[in-house]
């Protein structure tokens, strides 16, 4: 700030006007750069980088970026992540672009498009915010080109076999009220981050669709949930991408977090596998559209119409085999009649 | 009496000139926060009016009222909003600039935070009066850097 000041004592001292009518941009670049920028928000640094080519040119800065990248979602300042988003095209701006607002993805695009390459990796960047204070973050690198990963159901775990990560979360005891609570004031974001496509999207509703107890552990299950689109004519169709995060706790003490995984469910209920899942969550990434939610309560109103049209397509598959079974006893016992009858009784 | 007054720099006041001609006293020990004003003390002695010829009537008592209350070590969360209540845009840019040539640190960290959160959330036209910039875009430009922003739409609060 010193050199800076010496550079303005003289232009300054020169300017015989009033201060009250010089613009700010009078002033060194650095001052704007280090001290106003620095301060701004990622929304309103856009807003600024939009306001004249000067300001665009000083916005651009990736370092502005990165440190209200890390603000929001805290999980990006590991060094791993850095390094990957600064070689994107617009480095941490694109962060913003592609993962501020939850994917939106409705119509399949499988007739429309190739199916794309599965990449060798995907790095999942967790946050959970409470009362908007960050509360947890995690990153996890996932390679998606073993066998393993790819046959079985898709299942990203974010944090390590037996670990608790304590909350500032009191357990109370009035239930009711405090599922409303936990509902009204935990976030979770998770970014998935495409390092060779060098893409992000953020598969997680933002707010939980659902908190409940297990029935047996009396564990804290919250979930967020994003609906989206799949491969056409079959049960995936539409799929679930799903976050449960599963917490335990004493009445009265802190909750502890236990699991934070992402899986994928399909129409019919089951688990889509580690290849379709990761093709579905590339198309998405690639082509979805990222938006705010509109309304509060819209991604848990999706989330139980998702839930409801598993349920009629069970419903419905139990019919049918029930019907079925029926025709087959008919068509058997018509078979039995007829040998009976061709035998002579 | 006078000499024991003088001898004592904790009640040692120091004259400033604004660029308007007007004159205000502070204390040493106050003026020592702002190192343009101690430099200047320095270089011509402190029994002489300070020239400050880039800071005005109109800021210096505000910045003088900050800087009485930090030596008393006062300042609190409450005191610096009351501090910034009632003034408008214009005037705390008016003030940040002035602290910036005082090399006032504590204040202009403060200011800094205050513009930076007056801009908060702001529409884009908010931004450019702020900074007194004119917007030199084509219109393809324009409507390129709109895409690019388009997820931070819905956030911006109207033009005050």
């Amino acid at each position: 700030m010193v050199m800076a000041i010496a550079s303005i004592e003289s232009t300054m001292a020169s300017s015989s006007s009033s201060s009250s009518s010089s613009s700010i941009l009078t002033m060194h670049h650095d001052i704007i750069h280090t001290h106003i920028l620095t301060r701004l928000d990622a929304t309103t640094l856009a807003s600024t980088a939009a306001t004249c080519s000067h300001l665009r040119h000083l916005c651009h800065d990736n370092h502005l970026w990165q440190k209200t990248a890390a603000t929001t979602w805290p999980s990006l300042l590991d060094p791993t992540i850095c390094h990957v988003i600064s070689t994107f095209p617009n480095g941490h701006r694109s962060i913003f672009s592609d993962a501020f607002h939850t994917l939106h993805q409705y119509s399949s695009y499988s007739n429309d498009h190739r199916p794309l390459p599965p990449p060798p990796e995907l790095i999942s960047a967790v946050d959970i915010h409470y009362k908007g204070k960050p509360v947890f973050s995690r990153i996890r690198q996932t390679k998606t080109e073993k066998n393993m990963f790819l046959s079985s159901p898709l299942w990203i775990e974010i944090m390590e076999p037996n670990e608790l990560v304590p909350m500032p979360v009191k357990f109370v005891r009035k239930e009711e009220e405090w599922i409303k609570h936990l509902e009204d004031n935990l976030y979770l974001s998770w970014i998935l981050i495409d390092p060779t496509r060098k893409r992000s999207m953020n598969v997680s509703s933002q707010k939980p669709v659902s908190v409940r107890r297990h029935w047996l552990t009396r564990d804290v299950e919250i979930l967020f949930s994003v609906i989206m689109a799949g491969e056409t004519r079959r049960a995936t169709e539409m799929v679930q991408c799903m976050v449960k995060v599963t917490c335990c706790g004493k009445v009265g003490g802190e909750l502890h977090v236990r699991e934070v995984n992402l899986v994928m469910e399909d129409m019919d209920g089951g688990k889509v596998s580690g290849k379709e899942g990761v093709g579905i969550l590339m198309k998405a990434m690639e082509f979805g559209e990222r938006k705010k939610v509109g309304g509060e309560g819209e991604m848990k109103m999706r989330f139980e119409r998702f839930l409801n049209l598993v349920r009629e397509r069970r419903e419905m598959k139990f019919r049918r085999k029930k019907q079925w079974d029926g025709f087959s006893m008919v068509v058997a016992f018509v078979v039995c009649v007829w040998f009976c009858y061709l035998a002579g009784f | 009496m006078a000499q024991e007054a003088s001898s004592s720099t904790s009640s040692k006041t120091i004259s400033l000139k604004t660029g308007d001609g007007e004159i205000f006293e502070i204390e040493a020990s106050a003026a020592k926060q702002m190192k343009t004003v101690q430099r200047l003390i320095d270089d011509l002695g402190d029994d002489i009016t300070i020239p400050l010829h880039n800071v005005f009537s109109k800021e210096l008592p505000k910045i003088i009222e900050y800087y009485k209350k930090d030596i008393t070590g006062e300042i609190t969360k409450d005191f610096e909003a009351e501090f910034v209540k009632d003034l408008n845009d214009d005037e705390v840019k008016v003030l940040f600039l002035a602290a910036n040539y005082l090399d006032a640190n504590k204040l202009f960290e403060f200011l800094s935070q205050n513009i930076a959160d007056r801009l908060e959330s702001k529409s884009v036209e908010y931004v450019r009066k702020y900074f007194g910039v004119e917007n030199d875009f084509t219109p393809e430009e324009e409507s390129k850097l709109r895409e690019e922003r388009a997820w931070s739409f819905r956030g911006i609060k109207e033009d005050e």
